[in-house]
C-alpha cells in the first residue's frame, strides 16, 4: 500500500527527469527490493524489542521483586546484584546498537546499493 | 556577595568557555552552514559532537544528588535515561532520514491532512520544554547560589533575564567544534573527580556499593521507594517515562541528520552511544563515592542536594576543581537552555504558524510570534523553577519526559508505524494523553500537595507516564477501530440501497 503510494508520487513527480522517474519506479516494483524493505523493517522491530524487552525486564524486577536485586553477588562480595546488572544493561544496549549499526552498514546498505545498480540508478 | 578563590576559578574557566560558545554560535548564520558544520567531521569526532549535544548536566547533578539523598533509586534514572537513546536511532533516526522529515510536525503534516493534530503536538510539546527548562534553571540557580552567595530567588531572576535576552536575540546553535570541546571537558573533569574521589575513599569497590555500607551513611531507607507516596507502580510509571521520553525528542539527534553519509552518521551515533553509556556508569560510581565522602551532609533541604557532585569536588579536589566543575556544568546547562528556548519557540512560530497555519504568512509575523513564544516559555519555566526549588533536577527531567512520552511519542510512532491509525484517532489520542498527564501532574503530590497545600494527593504517583501513555494509546486504538467499523458498515449499507 505504502509502496504503491510512493510509486504514484514518484511517477507523478514532474521535477524529476523522465528516465530517472522510470528507474525509480522500476526499483520500487522490484520484488527483491520490496523483500529487502520488509527485512529491514522486521530487523528494526526486532532490535527495538530486544532493547525495550531487556529494559522492562529489569524495570519489572525493580518493581515486583526488588529483594532479588538487593542480594549480594557472593559471600565475599557484598555488592548487591543491582549494580552489576545495571552496568551490564548499559553495556548490552551499547552492544545491541553496535550490532544494529554493523548490520545496517555492511549488509542492508550493500544489498540496497546492488539493487539500485541493477536498475541503473 | 563574597568572592572566594573558588569563585575566581569559576570565572577563569567560565568566561573563556562562554566566549568560545558565543563565538562559535555567531559563525553559524544559515541552516546550510549549520548542516555543513556537521559534514566536516566523520566518525568519532561527529560522535563526540553528538555526545556534546546530548550530555545533560541536569542528569549528572540530579542522579548524584538522588543517590546521595536516597540511595539506589538514582540508578534507575541512569539506566532509564540511557535506554531511550538506542531506541531513537533504531526506531526514528534512520526512518526519518529516509523519508526526509526531521521534526514531529513535519511527520504529522505528511501523514495527516488534519492540521489540528499538529496543533495538539505543538501544545503538547510546551510542557516538555517548560519543565525541561525549569530543571536547567533550578540547577543553575543553585550553582549561582553556591558560587556567589546570592539567594536562590535572585539567582533565578537573573537567569530569567539572561534567558529572555538570549531568546529574543535569536538563534544560538552551537557548532560541532564547540560541542566536541564541551564533551571532552565534561569527561575530563568528571574522570578527574571520580579518580580523586576513588583514591581517597577507604572501603574497596565491592563494599562501596553494599547495602550495609550505604545504610550506615544514609539515615533513610535506601531501597527503591525513596519519596513518600511512591508505590511500586509509580516506579514503573517513572521507568516508562524515562525510556519513552527521549523518543519524542528526535531533534536531540539533529547532528545525525546533518552528516551527509548515512554510514558515517550511524557510526558516529555508535560512538556517541558508548560515550553516553560510559557517562551514566561514571555517574553511578560517582554517586556512591559521594555517599562515602559526604557523610556529614552539608545541606538541609533536598534542593541543595542537587549540588552533591560539586560539594564532593570541593572536598577531594579543592577550590580549583570545584570552580572548574561548576564552570563546565554552567556552560552545559546554558547551552541546553538556549537550545530549549530555540526549539520551544520555533515549534510555535515555525512548525505551527509558518508551515501549518499560514504557509503564505509573513516573515515579520513569524518573527514576532517566535519572540512571544520564547518569552512565554521562559516566564512559565521560571515560575515553575521558583515553585520547584526543592526538587531533584533529575526528577524534573523525568517529569518533562513523561509529557513527551504521553503526547509526542504516541503521535510520532503512530504516524510512522501504525498504518491503521486514523486522523481522528491521532487527534483525540494526543488530546487524551496531554489532558491525562496534566491532570496527573496537577492533582499529584508535586502540585496538589506541594503547591496547593492539600494533605492528600488525588492522583497518588509523582510520575504520570504510565496512566497518560496508556490512555493515549487506548484512545487511539478505540477511535481507529471505530472509524474502520463505520466505514465497512457504511460501505455494506451503501451496497444494500443500490
Amino acid at each position: 500500500m505504502l509502496t504503491y503510494t510512493v510509486i504514484v508520487v514518484i511517477a507523478g513527480n514532474q521535477s524529476m527527469p523522465q528516465d530517472q522517474r522510470q528507474l525509480h519506479v522500476q526499483l520500487l516494483m522490484n520484488p527483491d527490493y520490496q523483500r529487502l524493505r520488509l527485512r529491514i523493517r522486521l530487523y528494526r522491530r526486532r532490535m527495538a524489542m530486544v532493547i525495550a524487552g531487556c529494559y522492562f525486564l529489569f524495570l519489572l524486577t525493580c518493581v515486583g521483586a526488588p529483594e532479588l536485586l538487593f542480594t549480594p553477588v557472593s559471600q565475599s562480595n557484598p555488592t548487591p546484584w543491582l549494580i552489576p546488572l545495571s552496568v551490564f544493561l548499559i553495556l548490552l544496549q551499547f552492544l545491541v546498537t553496535g550490532i544494529y549499526v554493523k548490520q545496517m552498514n555492511t549488509v542492508f546498505d550493500e544489498e540496497m546499493k546492488t539493487l539500485r545498480r541493477e536498475v541503473g540508478l | 556577595m563574597n568572592l572566594t578563590s573558588q569563585t575566581l576559578f569559576f570565572l577563569m574557566a567560565a568566561v573563556p568557555l562562554f566566549l568560545l560558545l558565543i563565538w562559535s554560535a555567531g559563525r553559524i548564520r544559515t541552516a546550510a552552514e549549520y548542516y555543513a558544520a556537521g559534514r566536516e567531521y566523520g566518525g568519532i569526532r561527529n560522535g563526540l559532537a553528538i555526545t556534546g549535544d546530548y550530555l545533560s548536566a541536569a542528569s549528572f547533578l540530579g542522579i548524584t544528588g538522588l543517590i546521595v539523598t536516597s540511595g539506589y533509586s538514582g540508578i534507575l534514572y541512569a539506566v532509564g535515561f540511557f535506554a531511550g537513546w538506542p531506541l531513537i536511532l533504531i526506531l526514528l533516526a534512520d526512518k526519518l532520514r529516509s523519508i526526509g522529515h526531521f521534526t514531529l510536525a513535519d511527520v504529522l503534516r505528511e501523514r495527516f491532512a488534519d492540521r489540528r493534530i499538529v496543533l495538539v503536538a505543538t501544545v503538547g510539546y510546551f510542557p516538555v520544554v517548560v519543565i525541561y527548562l525549569a530543571a536547567q534553571f533550578v540547577a543553575m540557580a543553585w550553582l549561582l547560589n553556591y558560587l556567589f552567595g546570592i539567594s536562590y530567588d535572585s539567582a533565578l531572576a537573573t537567569l530569567a533575564v539572561v534567558a529572555i535576552i538570549t531568546g529574543l536575540t535569536g538563534r544560538m546553535i552551537f557548532s560541532s567544534r564547540a560541542q566536541i570541546i564541551k564533551a571532552i571537558l565534561v569527561f575530563t573533569v568528571m574522570g578527574l573527580l571520580t579518580l580523586l574521589a576513588y583514591l581517597t575513599t577507604t572501603p574497596p569497590l565491592p563494599e562501596l556499593f553494599s547495602v550495609d555500607e550505604v545504610l550506615i551513611r544514609l539515615p533513610v531507607d535506601v531501597h527503591f521507594l525513596p519519596q513518600e507516596g511512591d508505590t511500586p507502580m509509580a516506579l514503573l510509571s517513572l521507568g516508562v517515562a524515562l525510556i519513552l521520553g527521549p523518543v519524542g525528542l528526535p531533534h536531540v539527534m539533529s547532528r545525525f541528520f546533518s552528516v551527509s553519509d548515512e554510514r558515517h552518521a550511524r557510526m558516529s551515533v555508535f560512538y556517541a552511544t558508548g560515550l553516553i553509556g560510559g557517562f551514566y556508569i561514571l555517574i553511578i560510581l560517582l554517586g556512591f563515592l559521594a555517599i562515602q565522602h559526604l557523610e556529614a551532609s552539608p545541606w538541609g533541604a533536598t534542593g541543595t542536594a542537587n549540588l552533591a557532585a560539586v560539594y564532593l569536588s570541593d572536598l577531594v579536589g579543592g577550590e580549583v576543581l570545584s570552580g572548574v566543575l561548576a564552570a563546565v556544568l554552567m556552560v552545559v546547562l546554558f547551552s541546553v537552555m538556549t537550545s530549549l528556548i530555540l526549539t520551544g519557540s520555533s515549534a510555535f512560530s515555525h512548525d505551527w504558524y509558518a508551515l501549518t497555519l499560514r504557509p503564505s504568512g509573513g516573515y515579520q509575523e513569524e518573527r514576532r510570534l517566535h519572540r512571544l513564544s520564547g518569552l512565554v516559555t521562559v516566564v512559565t519555566a521560571s515560575a515553575f523553577a521558583l515553585l520547584c526549588r526543592e526538587q531533584n533536577v533529575a526528577y524534573l527531567v523525568g517529569l518533562a519526559f513523561a509529557f513527551s512520552a504521553s503526547v509526542s511519542v504516541p503521535l510520532l510512532l503512530g504516524a510512522l508505524y501504525w498504518e491503521r491509525l486514523t486522523a481522528q484517532a491521532a487527534l483525540w489520542g494526543g488530546v487524551a494523553g496531554l489532558l491525562s498527564a496534566l491532570f496527573a501532574l496537577m492533582t499529584g503530590p508535586l502540585v496538589w500537595v506541594g503547591w496547593f497545600g492539600f494533605s492528600e494527593p488525588v492522583f497518588p504517583w509523582r510520575h504520570p507516564a504510565l496512566l497518560s501513555v496508556s490512555i493515549a494509546v487506548v484512545v487511539m486504538w478505540y477511535f481507529s477501530r471505530k472509524e474502520v467499523r463505520n466505514v465497512t458498515e457504511g460501505g455494506a449499507a451503501g451496497e444494500h440501497t443500490d
